[in-house]
């Protein structure tokens, strides 16, 4: 491995950039303590990560620090990795447990046999090419027990094994700490085309093995290569991945992977993406969720309304309140079937762009906002004689006015003690389509520029990602959404949009 | 004449209704909600038109169409099939298209249909 990435650093083909969240950040900073990071910088932090032979360069803005830490080596893997990102997920315990099992199964099979019935201990030392660690593998019970081990160490040993005649050595004179066996073992080493590894058995006694046993040993562990490196595969398999696992764990980004002329590239990695991603996913999801619900529950919707209508044409003569009834019943499954139609109409993420109503989806969109925004009975204001048509993405953009509509809400509901609060849309078109969403609330206080950085939230549970969102959504749909900083009223958020 | 009519539709309020309205209209009436029932009804007796919904509790509308094929010629399923649905997406209809007859989406205008058959 470390040729490997060595190869790539010269040429300086990894490269890593993204947007970091205040994790990631205060991460880096933890690394060395020289790296200065402007952390009350209104931008995104756009750090770009180049992988050096033995360090990690990363530019920032302007700046270039360099640090050289042990991350590098985790990092590496993190790029040797990507391709293998989707095979991660489906990497689960139980997968882990099986594997492991091969391999301690592949250890104890020694002690299976007769006549190494004795070898009460039997260990792998495993070096993969290029790799800056070896490792020690023994079994307890059915576990593999694993440890670091130095790599010149390793190859020490490797060599004199290699070197050696009859694979008979005696822990009182080799001194190695890392094998854990007492007095004399047999060692064979195996080289692969992905790592070499030396297979140890010994009885834990003084007493050197027979000539017999020393001669089929060796057979023994070249005849069992296969079975050896398979299982060894997998366990580097298991551990690169769980590696990887952990670094994007603790390292939250999304990474977009290229690879241009053989050789690894990343470029543009966006934390965005990700809550982007989300986003879209968790809409998706709700269409379906919905279209479900519509359909179940248009039918029998469907049933009370024909069968009202049915009770009100009978000739049978009734009473007022009756036929009121009746009516009364008709209009409310009517209404609900609406209501079905529009949520499903305003998650439907097929949709694209077409010609719509504003003020119908403004209308539809607030009645998604109701349990949020009742007490508040938000206002449509339409500053044009007729409701405006636009051409756009209704889903998208209704997706940026319930936001804005529900954090209004949201900041109304804590600043008030009763019905004070007031959130009204007001739209109207010039050059542009202009959507105003305004509250009389509090008003955003802190850090203005922030707003639409992501992960920066002033709630106790927000994700930070709403208004980076619609920033994206609004940028998507070739317009823009800025924060009137002069409004003193409260918050006043401007949205424009093409109008043709 | 009076028409006879078959009515396929699992959801009680529709099923009672269609077939109130129908009776009104001067038709014969029998009314189902399982499929299967539906299945040997149309196998053991000549309906003129039968509505049929596409989602039963059993089996599906098309289900009941392919059984019927047995006894009916495709030009008669094509004439004697409505298909009723709440559930009208591009595949469905393509697939009621198939069969050549005619299919109505949920809320429908029950006169429309009433008409239709009657």
């Amino acid at each position: 491995m470390e040729d490997q990435s060595n190869t790539i650093n010269e040429k300086e083909q990894s490269r890593l950039s993204f947007y970091s969240d205040k994790k990631t950040y205060d991460f880096l900073e933890s690394l060395e303590s020289h790296i200065l990071l402007d952390k009350t910088s209104s931008k995104k932090t756009n750090l770009k990560i180049k992988l050096q032979s033995d360090h990690i360069a990363i530019d920032h803005e302007d700046d270039r620090i360099t640090i050289k830490c042990e991350q590098r080596d985790a990092l590496v893997t993190l790029l040797h990795s990507l391709s293998n990102l989707q095979s991660l997920e489906n990497t689960s315990q139980e997968n882990k447990t099986s594997t492991n099992l091969n391999l301690s199964d592949y250890l104890l099979s020694f002690k299976r046999t007769e006549c190494f019935k004795s070898y009460s201990h039997t260990q792998i030392l495993l070096h993969v090419n290029g790799q800056g660690e070896a490792f020690s593998l023994t079994t307890k019970d059915s576990d593999i027990i694993q440890s670091n081990i130095p790599v010149a160490e390793f190859n020490t040993l490797f060599t004199k094994i290699k070197k050696s005649k009859n694979k008979l050595f005696n822990q009182k004179e080799l001194q190695l700490d890392f094998i854990t066996s007492v007095g004399a073992f047999l060692a064979k080493e195996i080289t692969t085309t992905q790592f070499s590894y030396i297979i140890i058995i010994s009885r834990n006694d003084i007493f050197n093995p027979e000539d017999s046993e020393i001669n089929l040993f060796e057979k023994l562990a070249l005849k069992t290569k296969f079975q050896a490196t398979r299982a060894l595969n997998r366990f580097i398999k298991n551990r690169r991945d769980s590696l990887v696992k952990s670094i994007l764990e603790n390292f939250p980004i999304s990474l977009e992977y290229e690879e241009v002329n053989d050789q690894y590239s990343i470029d543009q990695v966006k934390y965005l993406d990700k809550g982007d991603s989300f986003h879209q996913e968790r809409l998706e999801l709700m269409g379906e969720l919905l279209n479900t619900l519509r359909h179940e529950l248009s039918n029998p919707l469907f049933g009370i309304n024909i069968s009202s209508g049915l009770l009100a044409s009978d000739s049978h003569p009734k009473d007022e309140l009756y036929t009121e009834t009746i009516k009364d019943i008709a209009t409310s499954s009517k209404r609900c079937q609406d209501i079905l139609e529009s949520f499903t109409n305003l998650y439907d993420t097929n949709e694209g762009i077409r010609q719509f109503n504003l003020n119908n989806l403004i209308k539809e969109t607030l009645l998604l906002t109701k349990s949020e925004s009742k007490f508040f009975r938000p206002e449509i204001i339409c500053r044009e004689q007729d409701p405006i048509f636009l051409k756009s993405n209704p889903t998208l953009l209704s997706q940026v006015i319930f936001n804005l509509v529900i954090n209004s809400s949201q900041a109304l509901k804590n600043f008030y003690e009763g019905n004070e609060g007031k959130i009204t849309i007001s739209l109207k078109i010039g050059e542009q389509c202009i959507i105003e969403v305004l509250d009389n609330g509090p008003g955003i206080q802190s850090n203005t520029e922030n707003i639409f950085t992501p992960f920066y939230t002033t709630k106790e549970r927000g994700t930070g990602l709403g208004l980076t969102i619609c920033k994206n959504i609004m940028q998507k749909l070739g317009g823009d959404i800025v924060l009137d900083q002069n409004y003193e009223k409260g918050s006043k958020f401007i949205l424009r949009l093409p109008y043709e | 004449m009076n028409k006879k009519i078959l009515v396929i539709e699992d959801e009680p309020l529709i099923l009672r209704t269609l077939k109130v309205f129908l009776e009104k209209k001067g038709a014969s009436v029998t009314a189902t909600s399982s499929g299967k029932d539906a299945i040997e009804l149309i196998l053991n007796e000549d309906f003129d038109g039968i509505i049929c919904d596409l989602m039963l509790n059993d089996i599906t509308g098309f289900d009941v169409i392919e059984e019927a094929k047995q006894k009916l010629s495709p030009e008669q399923i094509s004439s004697k099939f409505i298909i009723i649905t709440a559930y009208s997406s591009d595949q469905i209809i393509q697939r009621a298209k198939k069969y050549g007859c005619k299919i109505y989406p949920k809320p429908l205008d029950v006169s429309r249909v009433i008409d239709e058959i009657v």
